[in-house]
């Protein structure tokens, strides 16, 4: 062991404290307590009222329809992204004029300047009654409804999560090696096979971290279903704000927590490993 | 048969009258040229003389503004790259970094149509990694390797398709002085045993010059002079390619004399110079400004009260500095006059001769076979 290796290890020590500790009490502790809770019992006025029971897993097939919801809209919400952000990712990052490709990225990233509930609220407007479908009956198109539908709440995750999705696939495309492509096209590559066998294998890690960032963060989601799905689409988030704050059924609200919980650390684990083992070449990391 | 086309089947690559702009720089100005079968060429200048772009140009990354590129008698312009003959040897080798050594020299081949069959692209495969003397490395990751070897997987990923001519875009420039020493040789021997043509673009003239069979010196889009490397060093036809291919002393002055093949040049201090005119180069006019160009290896240093020169051109000066380097020694010497002259002396005269030490009063002379009178632009 070399004699400098004590005082670095106390610095890396002291280094990592305030993230430690933050970890511990603002994650690892309030999960414990969702974990006794989701074994307890509801009070009567309700609340916790401690106890051990089995009672609120056996009925989470209450719910299911909201675990059905998520667990298709999520995935789906997602993949629709990918498929709009990456071609636009793909234009700001190899096709785009150098002197517009700044101002192209601004304008990707203004609308986060404002609230998502106000954008959402907006999208209420739009899809409802006396916007698209207003429109579209203009053109001889009648009774198209948009709001309150699982596509409305699709169009309101791509247009919320895009910006997500867009950036760490712009990164990898953009630290591609763009002689790479001419090699590609030289040794007799046509466009399409070049993106298919280059351009597309070395942008996979941004693919799988945008995918990642929105696929998590849509699993939590309550906003958007909420407003533009108009309580008949359902998620799992608006069934634990309905739980925990409306019937105050926290026990049952914790084990519906634990078990998204579950479902997402088996579903990313289960995804990390698929993207991490994939041939992405030499920048195997995720980010 | 007409005379053309059996022009066209000799040649591998002309270019006629080929402009290329971007935006509002002229990167390649009016060029013509052409590259015979089988040759070594190479495109020889400074940085953003239309070197890399003329070389581009025949990749089809680039498509000229103006002008005729052909390839084996057949105009290519509009053909896009993917469509060409022709494969590229890129400066920073560009080796998929997602793909073993095996899947990158295969790669050409896979983008056939119709596709080889996979022991053939296999067999292939390993032909050429022999070639290219990286037999067993083919499971390799591109970078566990060196950058000799890196470039040697370059090297085989082009030659595997049988182009009728490789580009080659200073693919010594990011190695160490030894190894490029090593891979000059190696690129030679390849280009004999293969037979196609090599389009080398370089600005290192030692590089040019000890691979080349010809060479195009470039200057702001245009060609200054082609030629092989001895015409380039022996009868370049302006300062430019005097000072470019190896080094050369220039005294400057007016022309006051003219025969059909040599120049009588006076200087600023009086002294008269006479040299031949290189042949190809524009013809100077009695009263123009000339330069004398003599290279160091040709100029005698004597000591000054040796009267041994005859009709030589003998200049007195003093040694400021000389450099011992082996085979031959360097000096410098200031001249009465004519300025600082830098003058290589083989070892074989200085044994004979005594050598000399800075402060010593010595005569320098050449011939006038050895000067060239150039028109100083």
């Amino acid at each position: 062991m070399r004699a400098d290796s004590k005082p670095n290890r106390w610095l890396t020590a002291a280094l990592l404290a305030p993230t430690s500790l933050w970890f511990l009490f603002m994650l690892i502790f309030p999960l414990i307590v969702i974990l006794i809770f989701s074994f307890g019992e509801r009070a009567a006025v309700g609340g916790y009222a401690g106890g051990f029971t089995l009672e609120q897993y056996a009925n989470l097939p209450s719910r299911l329809k909201a675990f059905q919801n998520t667990m298709i809209i999520a995935p789906a919400g997602t993949l629709i992204s990918l498929l709009v952000a990456y071609p636009l990712a793909y234009y700001l990052a190899l096709r785009v004029d150098r002197r517009y490709k700044l101002l192209l990225l601004v304008l990707v990233i203004v609308p986060f300047w404002t609230s998502l509930l106000v954008r959402t609220y907006a999208w209420i407007f739009i899809l409802g009654g006396r916007g698209i479908p207003t429109l579209l009956e203009l053109i001889g198109i009648e009774g198209v409804r948009l709001i309150n539908t699982p596509g409305a709440v699709l169009i309101g995750i791509v247009y919320g999560y895009l910006p997500l999705m867009v950036f760490p696939i712009f990164v990898s495309l953009e630290k591609l090696d763009k002689t790479l492509l001419e090699a590609s096209s030289d040794l007799g590559g046509s466009p399409f096979k070049t993106f298919r066998q280059i351009t597309l294998p070395l942008s996979m890690p941004g693919i799988a971290t945008g995918c990642m960032l929105v696929f998590i963060l849509l699993m939590g989601e309550f906003l958007i279903p909420a407003f533009l799905g108009g309580g008949k689409v359902y998620f799992i988030g608006n069934a634990l704000v309905d739980l925990f704050l409306q019937s105050r059924n926290w026990p049952f609200g914790a084990a519906v927590s634990v078990t998204l919980v579950a479902i997402m650390l088996i579903t990313v684990s289960l995804y990390m490993r698929m993207t991490m083992r994939s041939k992405t070449g030499r920048d195997e990391s995720l980010m | 048969m007409p005379k053309q086309s059996s022009d066209s089947q000799e040649l591998d690559i002309e270019f006629r009258n080929v402009t290329k702009r971007f935006e509002n720089v002229v990167a390649v100005d009016d060029m013509s040229l052409s590259v015979e079968r089988g040759a070594f060429f190479s495109f020889l200048g400074p940085s953003g003389c239309g070197k890399t772009t003329s070389l581009r140009l025949i990749a089809g990354f680039d498509q000229p503004s103006e002008g005729d590129v052909f390839i084996s008698g057949k105009s290519v312009v509009g053909i896009p790259s993917h469509k060409r003959p022709v494969n590229m040897v890129f400066q920073q080798y560009a080796l998929f970094p997602h793909m073993d050594v095996t899947d990158n020299i295969g790669y050409g081949l896979r983008q056939r149509n119709p596709k080889p069959g996979k022991q053939e692209i296999i067999k292939r495969v390993d032909e050429t990694l022999e070639m290219v003397r990286l037999s067993g490395y083919g499971k390799r990751r591109v970078w566990e390797l060196s950058g000799g070897q890196q470039q040697r997987v370059a090297l085989a990923r082009a030659l595997i398709n049988h182009p009728t001519c490789l580009l080659l875009d200073e693919p010594l420039a990011a190695l160490d002085r030894k190894l490029r020493r090593e891979m000059q040789i190696e690129l030679q021997t390849l280009q004999r045993d293969v037979g196609i043509t090599f389009i080398l673009v370089t600005h290192d003239q030692e590089e040019a010059l000890s691979m080349s069979d010809r060479i195009c010196i470039m200057r702001e889009g245009q060609i200054i002079q082609t030629g092989s490397p001895r015409e380039l060093y022996d009868e370049p036809v302006d300062r430019y390619v005097a000072d470019f291919v190896g080094r050369t002393n220039f005294f400057d002055g007016d022309v006051i004399d003219i025969t059909a093949s040599t120049a009588t040049v006076k200087s600023m201090s009086g002294q008269i110079f006479v040299g031949s005119q290189p042949k190809g180069a524009t013809a100077l006019a009695k009263g123009s400004k000339a330069c004398v160009a003599v290279r160091p290896e040709m100029i005698a240093i004597k000591a000054v009260n040796d009267a041994s020169h005859s009709s030589n051109i003998s200049i007195n000066g003093q040694v400021m500095n000389r450099i011992f380097l082996g085979e031959h020694s360097e000096y410098l010497v200031a001249t009465e006059g004519c300025g600082d002259v830098m003058v290589l002396s083989p070892r074989s005269t200085e044994s004979m001769n005594r050598s000399f030490v800075p402060g010593d009063h010595v005569s320098i002379s050449w011939g006038p076979e050895a000067a060239l009178v150039i028109g100083n632009t």
